[in-house]
């Protein structure tokens, strides 16, 4: 069980994570909806242990977790400009040598000898995530992977996802569009202003829409003029 | 993490040979004279500290710019040992030569700097301040130097600062230009998207024009204070500065046809800076001199061409 309690982080005088708890299976597949600005990917920075809270606590299986249980994939990937893809993979192998890139990559399928500037952005996502992968953390954070994503990667992520959770991984993932969690998710849960406002399991996912409308303000009546 | 470090500096001596590479052999040829001519000029009585000066504010930008964190944290390297390990090695050339220097001073400039750079972890906390001011004064088809001044006014207060600090040091006024020549041409490296040009509802010519004018003045209005101070306080001194400036401002103007020479909307030119560097020191040559100027004319023509075929 991953047990948070208690979060608080404030960037300066501005609050973003206000008192969050929230508690999660491991071995199972989270996902994490909110708005833009709601503290999703403070949450994980502060999971992966890229920032200290101001207060509370991250608890894996009641221990306190480290940065090394955790890989963390950004949003937007950062790569150094000209390094080929088996140049950014070759950094990954440093923490784990027998990882079979090659295997991977037949799932994958990137040119590993090309420089990564020419990639697509999912072909850059894809890259990030096999580096990640290779890291074998217990707990992945994926922050929007399906941002960019074309059909065919979207989809390869959606089946790469369920097979690493029944390697007993946790996976953590968030989305601005919920309809993209719900295929993959064990659960759900939205931030909103800093804290949890709700967390469902796979049976009350029909009722998700309804929730988000109830904890966001974004309904249009009428447009102007 | 001596393994780390060094496959990272294995990694990034690859990626510089591309780039390199990606330059072409005008711009390699180019660019080894100017190194050249410049190690030579530093390698004079007094000058190496100088030069060491300019190796660690290369190493403390690209530090303080750096957006590996991500990558780094996930292996666990993000830490001072790693960064010291890392920059040791890939400067390593420069700490030999000046260790077996007779002047100290270099070896001790550097070697320090490296070990300051390498203690700091995250992004400076205090320059965050200072990326907050609108500037909506400035036109708002000057975008670039809307974003541009929001990120360097730190940097655009030190250069106003040293030759304030340093006033019997009459170069630092030329130093202070060039060092702000080169950072207003680099705002011109992201490309903007197609509908910022089709709002403007102007022709090519004359968005191109409106461009180079407004980079070109709004660059003459940020250094003006450096030019008069130096004017009135060191007048024989006034003709490098002059010099400096003349040749910035062909260098803001080329800067601008480089971009939309290669005009991709949306897209951004990181590798143009090394370009535009390299001519902001034309002057130290005098036969370069003429070559900002050369390459203005022949780049204005092919940013027109190419700002037809992508707005039409």
């Amino acid at each position: 069980m991953i047990t948070i309690e208690n979060l608080s982080f404030s960037y300066g005088k501005i609050p973003v994570i206000n008192h969050l708890s929230w508690q999660l299976e491991t071995g199972q597949i989270h996902g994490l909806v909110g708005l833009n600005g709601a503290g999703k990917t403070t949450l994980f920075n502060l999971m992966a242990g890229r920032l200290k809270p101001s207060e509370g606590s991250i608890l894996l299986k009641d221990k306190l977790m480290q940065r090394q249980n955790c890989g963390f994939m950004e949003t937007n990937p950062q790569f150094y400009p000209m390094i080929t893809g088996q140049e950014y993979l070759d950094i990954f192998r440093l923490k784990n040598p027998g990882f079979d890139f090659a295997a991977w990559n037949r799932i994958f399928k990137l040119p590993l000898k090309e420089v990564v500037d020419n990639y697509s952005t999912g072909m850059q996502k894809r890259l990030s995530l096999m580096g990640i992968i290779s890291l074998n953390r217990e707990i992945l954070i994926l922050d929007e992977p399906f941002n960019g994503l074309d059909f065919e990667a979207f989809r390869l992520v959606q089946q790469i996802v369920p097979l690493l959770a029944a390697r007993q991984k946790t996976i953590i993932i968030s989305s601005h569009i919920p309809e993209s969690l719900t295929a993959i998710c064990n659960s759900i849960s939205l931030v909103s202003n800093g804290n949890i406002a709700f967390k469902i399991t796979k049976p009350e996912f029909d009722k998700l829409p309804e929730m988000i409308n109830l904890h966001s303000n974004t309904e249009i009546m009428e447009l102007p003029l | 993490m001596l393994k780390a470090a060094l496959l990272f500096t294995r990694i990034h001596l690859h990626r510089y040979l591309r780039i390199i590479n990606q330059l072409g052999i005008f711009r390699v040829v180019f660019l080894a004279i100017i190194v050249t001519y410049g190690f030579k000029a530093a390698l004079r009585p007094g000058m190496l500290h100088w030069q060491a000066i300019l190796v660690i504010s290369v190493l403390a930008q690209s530090h303080l710019n750096r957006k590996d964190f991500v990558l780094l944290n996930n292996l666990g390297l993000n830490s001072a040992g790693f960064f010291l390990l890392l920059y040791l090695t890939l400067l390593s050339p420069f700490l030999i030569l000046y260790a077996f220097w007779p002047d100290y001073k270099a070896f001790l400039i550097l070697s320090s700097g490296i070990v300051l750079i390498s203690l700091i972890l995250k992004p400076l906390g205090p320059l965050r301040m200072f990326t907050l001011p609108a500037l909506s004064f400035l036109p708002a088809d000057a975008w670039e130097w809307r974003v541009g001044l929001r990120r360097f006014l730190p940097y655009i207060a030190v250069a106003y600062a040293v030759p304030v600090v340093f006033i019997h040091f009459d170069y630092l006024f030329a130093v202070s230009v060039l060092f702000i020549g080169i950072m207003v041409s680099t705002f011109q490296q992201h490309h903007e998207p197609l509908v910022f040009i089709e709002a403007l509802k102007t022709s090519t010519a004359s968005y191109l024009i409106r461009k180079i004018y407004l980079q070109s003045t709004l660059f003459t209005i940020l250094v003006l204070p450096l030019l008069i101070a130096s004017f009135f306080l060191f007048p024989e001194g006034i003709r490098p500065v002059i010099l400096v400036y003349i040749n910035s401002l062909l260098v803001q103007a080329f800067a601008v046809s480089l971009k939309y020479a290669g005009y991709s909307p949306g897209s951004n030119n990181p590798y143009h800076s090394i370009i535009l560097i390299l001519l902001s020191f034309a002057f130290v040559i005098p036969a370069m001199l003429p070559i900002p100027f050369i390459m203005l004319l022949v780049f204005s023509r092919k940013a027109l061409n190419q700002l037809n075929l992508v707005v039409g």
